[in-house]
Parts: structure tokens; sequence; C-alpha cells
């Protein structure tokens, strides 16, 4: 117990939206067909009382399918991902990665998962939003069916 | 620093079983088959076990696999990866599926992920990562097979 006091206790916050959690396909429970001009925002979480020597860590998790049929797609679709801080569509870029199928077939699943850290925000609360988009393809080829799951941890700074 | 003895300490409980930490260091066919939520059919990979979890505890959960294609049989043959709570049985907490873009045989894909829930129990759970696949023996695990868990206390305390 009296050594209590020098234990480090990094994790100071955590918070997560996991707006579905079973494959879509089988769960019925969620269809986001995505655009290729703009991001469809996905879930969004928030974190407060944030200090500058703080870092994030983002994760997340999404699947995602081709929609039509494979005769009708001329060339392999890729979906971004991206994370936005406080106000989307237009605020702060802070990660975007981009995934693809290789040989697309009508149904075909994928799992992206990606992580993401910054530090030397400005103190105070702020949101963190997942959206996707199609960036090679056509409106609606690509489409979000769940799960979604979008956590965020606020970590101390070291040594404390 | 005299706020240190109010500081947050939100990480309460980790745990991991990494069965096999290398692509190539597992070898395990694949032969159940997917058919529906109410009969899944799923064979378990490894388990954690988390224990003295409080209600307003969260649990945040990650996994890491490598697969491989072993047969063309089938196009882009299909793959789901299951969270369970409480045994190789009990309730899913988890669904995510991920395929082969490509079906050439040898074929290497590693698959992540990461989820949450909160609102448990109180006390221990296990958590299970298990898998299931479209077609019989097209597809094989090969490793890594990492699967680890936080339990989390509410926030503010």
């Amino acid at each position: 117990m009296s050594e209590r006091n020098n234990k480090e206790r990094l994790l100071k916050q955590f918070n997560f939206n996991e707006p579905s959690n079973i494959f879509g396909l089988i769960s019925n429970t969620m269809f986001i067909p995505l655009q290729t001009a703009s991001e469809t925002p996905l879930t969004m979480i928030n974190l407060d009382k944030i200090n500058a020597n703080d870092r994030v860590l983002i994760q997340a998790t999404v699947n995602w399918i081709v929609a039509v049929a494979t005769t009708e797609i001329a060339t392999n679709p890729e979906i971004r991902f991206t994370i936005r801080r406080d106000n989307p569509p237009i605020s702060n870029l802070v990660f975007t990665t981009i995934d693809s199928v290789g040989t697309p077939t009508q149904g075909e699943a994928t799992t992206t998962s990606l992580f993401h850290s910054e530090k030397g925000l400005t103190p105070g609360g702020h949101s963190y939003t997942l959206s996707a988009q199609i960036v090679t393809g056509t409106d609606n080829q690509l489409v979000v069916v769940g799960p979604i799951h979008l956590a965020g941890s606020l970590i101390d700074e070291n040594g404390t | 620093m005299s706020d240190s003895h109010i500081k947050e300490r939100l990480l309460k409980y980790f745990n991991f079983s990494e069965p096999g930490s290398m692509s190539g260091s597992v070898s395990l066919p694949l032969m159940n088959i997917f058919q529906s939520l109410q009969d899944v059919n799923d064979i378990p990979l490894t388990t954690i076990n988390l224990e003295h979890i409080r209600s307003n505890d969260r649990v945040l959960i990650q996994a890491t696999v490598g697969w491989q294609v072993t047969s063309t049989a089938n196009q882009n043959p299909q793959i789901g990866f299951l969270i369970r709570r409480d045994g190789p049985g009990g309730p899913i907490v988890f669904i995510s599926v991920d395929t082969t873009g490509n079906t050439a045989i040898g074929r290497k894909y590693t698959t992540a992920l990461t989820c949450s829930e909160t609102g448990l129990i109180p006390g221990n759970h296990s958590y299970t990562l298990t898998t299931v696949v479209q077609f019989a023996n097209e597809l094989v695990i090969t490793g890594p097979v990492n699967l680890d868990a936080w339990v989390i206390d509410e926030n503010g305390t």
C-alpha cells in the first residue's frame, strides 16, 4: 500500500461507441452505402479534460462489403477511413487510411482495423469522428454493414 | 503535485493469450461451415480470463490472427472471427468477417479486430476468440494468434 503513490496510472479516460457488434449480413442491423463525393460519418466519441501533454489513442474496427454484382465492378474499389477531431466534415483531419479488395465479388466482406495516436492538443474536450468514403469506384458500390467500433483512450504523460 | 493521489487510474486488469506469435507458428485447418447466426459452429482459438469486473467497468478486447488460403475450390472464401463471453458456447459479443482478395494458394492475410462492452454481471468473465469459415478445407489458421483485453474502470474514479 505504501508504494501506491509511486505507481504509474496513465490511463485517465476511456470511451467507446459500438453502434453495431455483429456482422451486418447475418444480423441485418446496419446497411450504410458509401459515396465518392462525401464522407459518411459512422460513429463518434468524446474525450474531455485533456491536458496538453496527454496522449490520445484511437482504435476502430469496421466491416464493409462489395454491394454490387461482380459483373458491374470495373475496377477494384477502394475505401478510405478518416478520423476527424471536433467538428466534421470540415475540421481537423487527423488520420486517413485506405483499404481495398483484391478481386471483388458481390457480398464480399472485409474487416478493417485502424489505430491512431496524437498529442499536443488544445486542452479541454475533443470529439473524434470515424467516417468512410469511396475513393476508387462508384457511389453505393461499397457498404458499411457493421460491426462498427470506435474507442478512445486518454493517456497521461509518462513518469507521472 | 498535491492532487497526485486522486489521479485517474482506470486500467484495472489486463490479460492476454498468444498461442502463436509468428506466421507459421500455428496450423489449424478450418472445416467448420458458416451457416447463420443461429448455427455458427465456430471453433475456439484461444481464451483469456478477466477478474473482479464491476457492472460499470468497460472491457476492451483486441485480437490479431494470421490465416492462409489452401484451396481454390471457391472464389474469395470468407472467414469470420467471433468473441464469445464465458466459454466457447457463451453469448456472442462480436462477429467480424474478412475475405481473401485473391484465392491463390498460399496467399496470407492478417485480420485485426477491436471491440468493447460494458454492463456486465459483476465478477469474473472469460473471453474466447473463435473462428468460422464459409467453405470447409479452404483456409487455415497459420498464426499469429493474439487475444488481449483491458478492464477499465468508469471515468472519473
